[in-house]
């Protein structure tokens, strides 16, 4: 998978869970692999790495462009968070987060 | 509009988050230390050592925290800077974590503290990375904050939005409408900047209207597509402090949330 449509694939990931996973369980759990570009933020939830990599200025042009074709999506569709996180507790995600992490 | 100290409101309450930050300032920072109630950790952000700070200055009638944002008088203990530093990385050690944060209330109140606090964890190995979790009034009511906060390397914001419109601001959170904007220019003033951050706003179907959302998320386009792209949506849960307030407020929160998801029969 190049670039672009991992940085696609992870937009949506956000949506399911961008900020009490870390990047690598997220694309453990999905079965995708963390772009080379991504690895030093991989211990970073989701949504801070993307705006991390996003002070980058050699990632910044990419990140936009697929940030400017997703967020058509994400405005048409309002409830999509919510209605993926009620499937996702029936796939399980769910108890992938809290195995993660459980003090 | 309210005199007042404000606590939790009711629909048609109103105050300046500036005035009210400055009243609570009062209360909860004391020479350069401020109110704390607990030093943890927690599994948000795959793991975040925490200090929870006491005062807010918005009363926003869904807000998850304890009663320490209504009554700061009644609630938590003065910490210096370093004393706060020591107990979140003591946290951050124990349950061997590298993120930290301070969260509950505010943490842009006192910001003489919050200045040294940030400093210190700046020089500590512990810590790789300080999120600094704010509803940006005092970010975009004074932009020099921002520009002391960007130089700092481990300091990561989150900004979390409460409307998308300045009428619905003032009914949610209790604030003026004439303060809406200042969360846009904090967010603005932290793009300039090139401060790491993301957005995050309140966008529960149960609070915020589709078209509000909407519109809210166009605002942030016209700023940066990519911020609107990354906006965090909020969703609103049945925390105990959330009841309560929701119940002061006029809504119902058995009705809000539904018996089922409260655990009723």
């Amino acid at each position: 998978m190049g670039l672009r449509d991992a940085i696609r694939v992870l937009f949506k990931l956000c949506e399911l869970e961008g900020e009490d996973v870390v990047l690598k369980s997220l694309c453990s759990a999905f079965g995708v692999e963390v772009p080379q570009e991504l690895r030093e933020l991989k211990d970073l939830p989701p949504r801070i790495a993307l705006a991390i990599a996003y002070r980058d200025r050699n990632l910044r042009p990419l990140l936009r462009e697929v940030a400017s074709e997703f967020l058509k999506e994400k405005i048409a569709d309002p409830l999509a968070k919510q209605s993926r996180k009620e499937d996702n507790k029936k796939g399980g995600l769910n108890e992938v987060m809290w195995n993660i992490y459980d003090p | 509009m309210r005199k007042a100290y404000p606590r939790m409101i009711r629909r048609g309450d109103r105050f300046d988050p500036i005035d009210v930050a400055k009243q609570t300032e009062r209360v909860v920072c004391r020479n350069g230390a401020r109110k704390y109630t607990a030093f943890y950790a927690t599994g948000v952000y795959g793991g975040i050592a925490t200090g929870y700070v006491v005062g807010c200055c918005l009363r926003c009638f869904f807000c998850w925290t304890d009663f320490s944002r209504d009554f700061p008088e009644a609630y938590g203990n003065y910490y210096t800077a370093e004393e706060a530093c020591e107990n979140i990385v003591r946290a951050a050690r124990k349950w061997r974590v590298s993120k930290a944060r301070i969260s509950g209330g505010e943490p842009t109140l006192c910001r003489k503290h919050l200045l040294e606090l940030l400093e210190l964890v700046e020089e500590r190995e512990e810590v790789k990375l300080f999120i600094l979790e704010t509803n940006g009034i005092l970010f975009g009511a004074d932009e020099s904050y921002v520009r002391d906060v960007a130089g700092l390397k481990k300091v990561y914001v989150r900004v979390s939005l409460k409307a998308g419109e300045p009428e619905a601001f003032e009914a949610r959170t209790g604030a003026s409408r004439e303060f809406f904007e200042l969360p846009f220019r904090a967010v603005k003033a932290l793009l300039d900047r090139n401060v790491r951050f993301h957005v995050a706003a309140m966008t529960d179907p149960r609070i915020m209207p589709a078209e509000e959302r909407r519109r809210l998320i166009e605002r942030l386009a016209e700023i940066d597509e990519f911020l609107a792209a990354n906006l965090e949506e909020e969703e609103c849960d049945p925390y105990e402090g959330t009841l309560v307030r929701m119940q002061f407020y006029g809504l119902d929160p058995i009705e809000f949330f539904g018996r089922k998801s409260l655990g009723s029969t």
